[in-house]
């Protein structure tokens, strides 16, 4: 499903943001990346989704080389949820910002229709439909961001820091939608009890390398790795202190 | 500074009652709305009849959607003003008595400031009531419907959409300053630049991240942003209607 | 700055509409979005317009400026985007003030998007100030530019704020008294939105000068002479064909006006102009008997009393169908 040899990403000018990252994936995986702020977690969703230029290396996104002719379709077959709603989020009604990919691509105004409909009730967020954006809560707004970016039926979904903005009860909300989705997943998060919650391997970041990538349940149990790489034991597993 | 997204949200809760005037297609209003100003300011500059007779109008049209008057008179002091100084420049330039009612003469220049407070209160009366009655997004297909181009669509859409997120950043930055600067009222004048600037470094930022997240969903240039929307059938009578009220009015007085 | 529909006449308001709807016409053909980098200028324009609205309310708070609203418009928005991306994105402000805000109507429209649009965006930016930072770029040529041009462009538009005012016939103020309450006002205006746009271009051109930058090098080719003389003969052809159409109207109370501009107490009111104008008149004035009747009175007394029992008898009957409707809610 993903796939990357000696990946380096950079923006102009500066050093890598990534050096030389190695990381395969397989299909209907879940997998997080945790690591402290700027380690390069949201530099590498965006490189996977050819926003962040490449500056060496080779990326594969679902089975397609990362190259300029093949952006449409890699773009098709991802979906990327921005860790802020409000970036993403910029059409009149929740209705329009969740038929914006599929009108994009063509699909005619019936389907569209159907398609926002099914995945809005799935989603319980119907009887937002008509609203606009700033009119919702900070979990509504994460739904309809998720919602716009599921509509397309991506192979692949990555997500920036879904859990941001939420409060506990939209947090779970969240995680238990998220667990249901059959999808591939990459997780790009500060919660590491979200990532024990829903990741079954988990990949430490640093520094724009990979300093560790394993099974989420030993991973996240060691303390001694977290702490050097910033971060910190999640709660759920740290209370045996 | 937080008014700004109350207000917008005030105005779209009352966009989207149902009250038949609501229901009438927007282009019918939007055309309607447009011939009523040019109705309302057409009128001469002593020509008090016109004016005072047209308010009817407005009156009807918000009785019949439901539209609060108070939240309208409102709106009005604020756009009063410019006319207001136009007006009473008027008084002080024209003291030719035109009317001598009861051994009081009234001046042309009252008569014309009257007319120019009464052609304010009717010209935004119509915009506003013209907003309570129909959703942006109409508003905006219906721009799409022209063959506006799609550039100019797109950023009227984007405008609306991030005012209110681009003004509460606003705030909660002017907040952080006032709170460590207790004795100002407002930002010096010597700190607008980085205060703004800052703001102005955010949006370049934030468009680059909507710029990212538009293209992952498939954007290119050709396709719109502007919401799209099947019209409701055209309530031509609603048209006739008002329109004969209208020039009914215009021609009497 | 904003005109009111209510100081407007229908033909100046159109009139008006008709130009910047050109200008944007232009401005959007002039747009060329062929890469990537373009491209994103999209979102930009979009996300800087609605920067204008949370910069007007921070300037409230400044008190000298008074009146506010306005500023950090135009010439902030040319030099982050460019001419003509600049005018669609003030035009779109400006609708969305016009619907949402009451600021300035949608007669008006066309007078505002000139006013505060056309004339700081494809005039006074291109023309002035593009060439005054065009021998570099730094703290000292940004900040003599953003001064100069947002005072240079406030006075135009405040002197067409007077124009179109007085060509709407709506006030009785003689253009010399007017000019001297409006200009000396958007002097002081200007001179606070000159320094704070400036320090808002230095700050942005330190921290992240890329920004600015790559479009300076764009601006940087001058406007040939030939464009510049379009330019003033359009302007030109425009100020003489609405006043011609107002002396005709009005032949007795403007002696003084066209005096003040042209030197003479004729104005001869015939031509190409004047047949141009007085066409859109012709279209413009859905009432034409009634637009301009009452130059020598007010409607008779009797016609006062008759609009007021009309209006009286629409407020009765919206009192009653607003009561209707409470019984209704309440049984």
């Amino acid at each position: 499903m993903l796939k990357t040899n000696d990946l380096c990403v950079c923006y102009s000018g500066s050093p890598d943001i990534l050096q030389k990252l190695n990381i395969s994936i397989d299909e209907g995986d879940s997998v997080a990346i945790v690591g402290k702020n700027g380690a390069g977690k949201s530099s590498l969703l965006l490189s996977l989704v050819g926003i962040a230029a490449i500056s060496g290396g080779i990326l594969k996104v679902c089975g397609l080389t990362m190259a300029k002719p093949n952006l449409p379709e890699i773009r098709k077959r991802t979906g990327l949820v921005f860790q802020n709603p409000d970036d993403q989020l910029f059409m009149p009604t929740v209705y329009d910002d969740i038929a914006f990919g599929p009108r994009n691509y063509g699909i005619s105004e019936n389907e569209v229709k159907d398609a926002v409909l099914n995945i809005s009730s799935r989603f319980e967020i119907s009887e937002l439909l008509s609203r606009n954006a700033y009119r919702l809560s900070g979990g509504e707004k994460r739904l309809a961001a998720l919602a716009a970016v599921l509509v397309m039926q991506p192979q692949l979904l990555l997500l920036d820091e879904p859990s941001s903005f939420l409060d506990p009860c939209a947090r779970r909300r969240l995680i238990n939608l998220l667990s249901e989705l059959p999808q591939t997943k990459l997780i790009a998060t500060h919660d590491l009890d979200l990532a024990l919650d829903l990741c079954q391997r988990v990949i430490i970041l640093n520094k724009g390398s990979v300093i560790a990538d394993g099974r989420t349940a030993d991973l996240l149990r060691d303390e001694v790795l977290l702490t050097t790489n910033g971060l910190e034991l999640p709660l759920s597993l740290g209370h045996k202190h | 500074m937080k008014p700004v997204s109350d207000e917008l949200v005030k105005l779209e809760m009352l966009a989207e009652q149902d009250t038949f005037v609501h229901k009438c297609h927007p282009a019918i209003k939007i055309a309607v709305t447009l011939l009523f100003i040019i109705a309302a300011v057409s009128g001469g500059r002593y020509d008090l009849a016109r004016p005072l007779a047209l308010l009817a109008y407005p009156w009807l049209l918000a009785t019949l959607s439901a539209t609060p008057l108070n939240l309208l008179h409102r709106r009005f002091i604020w756009a009063l003003p410019f006319p207001l100084f136009a007006g009473i420049a008027n008084v002080i330039f024209e003291q030719n008595s035109l009317y001598i009612i009861g051994g009081i003469s009234i001046s042309f220049g009252l008569v014309s400031l009257i007319v120019l407070i009464l052609k304010t209160y009717l010209t935004v009366m119509a915009v506003f009531i013209l907003l309570t009655t129909t959703r942006w997004q109409d508003i905006s297909a219906i721009l799409e419907k022209c063959h506006i181009p799609s550039l100019f669509c797109n950023t009227l859409t984007l405008i609306y959409r991030y005012l209110s997120v681009l003004t509460e950043e606003a705030w909660r930055m002017y907040h952080a300053y006032l709170l460590r600067a207790p004795r100002q009222k407002g930002i010096r004048l010597m700190d607008m630049g980085p205060f703004c600037g800052q703001l102005v470094l955010q949006s370049y930022d934030r468009a680059s991240r909507l710029y990212a997240a538009m293209k992952c969903r498939g954007w290119t240039t050709s396709s719109s942003v502007a919401a799209k929307r099947p019209l409701a059938s055209a309530d031509l009578l609603y048209l006739f209607c008002s329109l004969c009220f209208v020039l009914a009015l215009v021609v009497i007085f | 700055m904003h005109m009111a529909d209510a100081l407007l006449s229908p033909a100046v308001g159109i009139t008006m509409c008709a130009v910047s709807t050109a200008a944007c016409v232009y401005a959007t053909k002039k747009i060329k979005i062929d890469n990537e980098i373009e491209e994103q200028q999209i979102p930009l324009m979009g996300v800087t317009g609605a920067l204008i609205f949370a910069a007007q309310m921070i300037n409230f708070t400044i008190p000298l400026t008074g009146s506010s609203g306005h500023i950090g418009g135009g010439i902030l928005l040319a030099s982050l985007l460019g001419a003509y991306p600049s005018l669609l994105t003030i035009t779109a402000v400006l609708i969305i003030q016009a619907l949402f805000f009451a600021d300035g109507g949608l007669l008006a429209l066309g007078c505002n998007i000139f006013n505060m649009g056309v004339i700081p965006c494809l005039l006074i930016y291109p023309l002035l100030f593009a060439p005054l930072i065009k021998n570099g770029v730094n703290k000292r040529s940004l900040t003599t530019a953003s001064i100069l041009t947002v005072v240079i462009s406030l006075q135009l538009g405040a002197f067409s704020v007077v124009m179109e005012t007085l060509l709407s016939g709506v006030t009785a103020l003689p253009l010399g008294a007017f000019i001297a309450l409006m200009q000396p006002i958007h002097l002081a205006i200007g001179i606070v939105e000159g320094l704070i746009t400036a320090a808002i271009l230095v700050f942005v051109y330190q921290m992240r000068p890329e920004i600015l930058d790559r479009k300076f090098h764009t601006i940087s080719n001058r406007l040939s002479l030939k464009k510049v003389v379009a330019i003033i003969t359009v302007i030109t052809v425009l100020v003489s064909g609405g006043l011609s159409l107002y002396a005709s109207k009005y032949p007795d109370g403007l002696e003084w006006s066209i005096k003040g501009v042209t030197g003479s107490e004729e104005l001869t009111a015939d031509g190409p102009i004047y047949d141009a104008s007085a066409t859109i008149q012709k279209i413009t004035a859905l009432f034409p008997d009634y637009s301009f009747k009452s130059q020598e009175g007010g409607t008779s007394v009797s016609g006062i009393i008759g609009a007021a029992i009309t209006c009286a008898l629409a407020g009765g009957t919206a009192l009653i169908i607003k009561h209707n409707k409470q019984r209704k809610k309440h049984a």
